[in-house]
């Protein structure tokens, strides 16, 4: 078992070797040579999560918190870009740590797209969410993000990170079309979605400062209260 | 779409889209990318009428426009000036990058408003369970959960607005509030619940041996010789591409938009691979007709 898994690691680092390569000699492909990338990119958490034997209220738990992600849009649907979706990302990744955190996200990406549809930005959605809770389960440990202050900068780095992480498809066609690439594009095609950045961070930074301590309080409690995820 | 080539097994029709968004891609080149697009609008057409289309024609108008114009506006290059706009060159060669761009994502859109039709969540799990198991499941339980939360959430609601809390009124700092405490609400009454669902999942042997699925695909024959088809198809696509054939090199010297002998080949199998979900349901129609 522990061979063959080496195998199949070192065969997605070849093929994304392969991919830069092929990247280097086919700068017309950007966009889809990106796709293969993030693809494999997913694999590698996704086999280590694979290897995990879970139980199954540790699935269950898992499942539902990427349901409460996808779904928590629903009573905000009146007033736009507020989505409460990055903050139970976060907050879970934060109590359960980054690969749970890495899973909740993926998976509450993929399941609100296989509902309302699939499209070239279902990759990067699923790698910014994902990443959104790696990032802050990896941090949990950390000084900065016990206070409050750490969450709320958290909050707004990523307010704006995942905006960029989602227009990375549409640059990338663009990129592929000989030198429109440029320092100047790029910021144009950046600055066009800052307005909804920056109410996507407004209201992670609300929601941080009402509800991270209610939240973690809950979260941790029932986490300690059943035993689960103490791996 | 409820027509033969839905009927097929689900690794069919998923390589079928994913060799297709893969051509799409990567045959940069305005006849291929036309074709392409033809055959999809034509798909699309014979399929429901456009009537899936319909509510992501906007989207795709826009898309496609903006990219199309964004190539001309910020790349100068090129030695076919077709005209000037105070002092910024629109070359034909930006134009081409940029409308070819345009048409590519057009038709990788369209070929997944026809994946969203055909790839049931059904078959995209099916698929899944083979290769990563526990990620299908957790997949599969989310799923079922978001139906269920949203009954939750109505009913939430309903509590809620009976003790004069709605989050259709008020200052929006208070809807904000008065909304995530509905999820918070939810939180903590699905958290209790979750445990029930697992703890029935193991009474019921979850974990002890494979897991079945709801629906079996059983690759038959049929199945087979198709993805063989299929594959030969796209392959002969690729050793193409790697070759140089089915794409239009721009830059540094653009060459004619004509085609060689040897790339009308290429297009007759890449236009063959793209129409293949078209030629099966046109097939059936015949041998209805025939049969009756």
């Amino acid at each position: 078992m522990q061979i063959r898994s080496k195998i199949v690691y070192a065969g997605l680092f070849i093929f994304m070797v392969g991919l830069l390569w092929l990247s280097l000699r086919y700068s017309d492909n950007y966009l889809l040579l990106s796709f293969g990338f993030v693809l494999i990119s997913f694999l590698f958490i996704i086999l280590r999560f694979e290897k995990r034997k879970m139980e199954a209220r540790e699935l269950v738990l898992l499942a539902v918190l990427a349901a409460i992600a996808a779904v928590g849009r629903i009573p905000f649907a009146s007033i736009p870009s507020v989505q409460p979706t990055t903050f139970v990302i976060m907050i879970s990744g934060l109590v359960f740590g980054a690969e749970s955190g890495f899973m909740i996200g993926v998976i509450a990406a993929l399941a609100s797209n296989m509902i309302l549809g699939q499209g070239p930005w279902t990759p990067w959605q699923m790698m910014a969410w994902g990443l959104v809770g790696l990032t802050a389960g990896l941090f949990n440990q950390s000084r900065l993000m016990s206070t409050l202050k750490g969450k709320i900068i958290f909050g707004i780095v990523w307010g704006f990170l995942f905006g960029w992480i989602m227009n990375l498809w549409s640059l990338l066609a663009i990129a592929q079309s000989g030198e429109a690439l440029n320092i100047k594009s790029i910021y144009t095609y950046l600055a066009s979605s800052v307005l909804f950045d920056f109410f996507h961070s407004i209201s992670n930074v609300i929601f941080l400062v009402l509800f991270s301590k209610s939240w973690i309080k809950i979260l941790t409690r029932f986490k300690r209260k059943y035993g689960l995820m103490e791996k | 779409m409820k027509g033969r080539f839905y009927a097929f097994h689900p690794i069919v029709n998923f390589s079928y889209y994913m060799g297709a968004i893969l051509l799409v891609m990567i045959n940069q080149h305005p006849i291929f990318l036309f074709v392409a697009f033809s055959i999809l609008i034509t798909f699309h057409f014979f399929n429901d009428c456009f009537n899936h289309m319909k509510q992501w024609l906007f989207f795709m108008f826009t898309t496609g426009i903006l990219i199309f114009l964004i190539n001309p506006l910020f790349n100068e290059r090129g030695r076919h000036v077709l005209f000037e706009v105070m002092g910024h060159r629109v070359t034909l060669e930006a134009s081409l990058y940029g409308g070819m761009s345009a048409l590519s994502i057009i038709s990788v859109l369209m070929l997944f408003i026809s994946y969203n039709e055909v790839m049931t969540p059904n078959k995209l799990l099916f698929l899944f369970s083979k290769f990563l198991p526990q990620f299908a499941i957790l997949l599969m339980l989310t799923l079922r959960f978001i139906p269920l939360m949203r009954r939750r959430l109505d009913e939430i609601a309903a509590v809620q607005v009976s003790k004069g809390i709605s989050v259709k009124q008020g200052p929006w700092k208070e809807r904000i509030k008065k909304g995530m405490l509905y999820v918070q609400i939810l939180l903590t009454y699905s958290l209790e619940e979750a445990i029930q669902t697992a703890d029935s999942m193991k009474a019921r042997g979850y974990g002890q041996k494979k897991r079945s699925t709801y629906e079996y695909f059983r690759l038959n024959k049929k199945d087979s010789l198709t993805l063989l088809f299929l594959v030969i198809l796209l392959s002969i696509c690729l050793y193409g591409r790697f070759t140089g054939l089915g794409t239009l090199t721009i830059y540094p010297l653009m060459e004619s938009i004509g085609l060689v002998p040897v790339e009308y080949f290429i297009l007759l199998v890449y236009a063959l691979f793209l129409c293949f979900p078209l030629l099966v349901e046109i097939g059936e129609v015949i041998r209805w007709r025939l049969l009756n």
